[in-house]
């Protein structure tokens, strides 16, 4: 599969400072690969706080993507960000669980905003931190 | 009311992974299993074909449909003709390891249909029977 083949598929774009990556079609692993370099690399670069991976339009989910997406959280959270994982569907959380994915350190929720919601607060006390932080060094 | 036919899919590349996907999926909803279950048996065959296609390079899956005694399912037969599956036991244990690219995926499989059968050596290779039910 072809790069541009890819991205018919996967859209990944920066709003209210997080990164939202939807996923909608099932992938070959080699493009799940490509697509876990993609957002870390976007990650790095564009200072996000937090990673949206909106799977909400996603109705299979083997143990290959279910592990991908582990790993982006993990390599996400030592780059300092947060994944938030929105709009699992009963099948595919049903599958997970007995393919015995669990996501441990992932936070999920239903709706997308309730992903944002979560990162914003997140946002909020790193901000809240920083002032803190400043006010003492005045 | 007659049978759905066979449907078969040859499995040399790694978009035919995603195309046996997709055939599942029409296949088990025309049969009336429920959404919930048409995802599961299409991860399950997702799960099956990645493997033909990592371990023995090429093989085909084959749906048929089951009816028998007013019950009705799906039959997923998947062929390579590849090394073997060289320690079962080992391949069918649960994988607890962190990275967990040691397992095939094929406990998680085992659990996601009703019925699963392996004949595997090394001289022939692999053949993986699995059914479901509808309940």
């Amino acid at each position: 599969m072809t790069d541009s083949n890819i991205f018919e598929k996967v859209s990944m774009h920066v709003t209210r400072g997080c990164l939202v990556v939807l996923i909608n079609f099932e992938l070959v692993d080699q493009a799940i690969i490509e697509i876990q370099k993609r957002i870390l690399e976007r990650v790095h670069s564009s200072e996000v706080k937090g990673i949206i991976l909106d799977l909400s339009e996603l109705e299979i989910a083997d143990s290959f993507l279910g592990n991908a997406i582990k790993n982006i959280a993990r390599t996400a959270a030592l780059l300092g960000t947060t994944t938030v994982v929105t709009g699992l569907k009963p099948g595919v959380v049903a599958s997970l669980v007995e393919l015995e994915i669990e996501f441990e350190n992932i936070q999920t929720v239903l709706k997308l905003e309730d992903g944002f919601q979560i990162l914003t607060n997140l946002m909020k006390i790193t901000d809240r931190e920083l002032d803190e932080e400043n006010k003492y060094e005045e | 009311m007659g049978l759905a036919s066979q449907k078969r899919i040859m499995l040399l590349k790694d978009a035919d992974v995603i195309h046996a996907v997709f055939e599942t999926k029409q296949y088990v909803k025309a049969l009336g299993f429920t959404k919930v279950d048409q995802h599961m048996i299409a991860t399950a065959v997702s799960e099956l074909t990645k493997n033909v296609l990592k371990y023995a390079q090429e093989g085909e899956v084959t749906l048929n449909t089951l009816d028998k005694d007013l019950k009705k399912g799906i039959e997923v037969i998947v062929k390579d003709n590849g090394p073997g599956i060289l320690n079962l036991e080992k391949a069918l244990e649960d994988n607890f390891s962190t990275g967990g690219t040691l397992g095939i995926g094929l406990p998680g499989t085992k659990r996601i249909m009703d019925e699963f059968i392996i004949n595997t050596n090394s001289s022939q290779g692999t053949e993986i029977k699995t059914r479901k039910w509808i309940r």
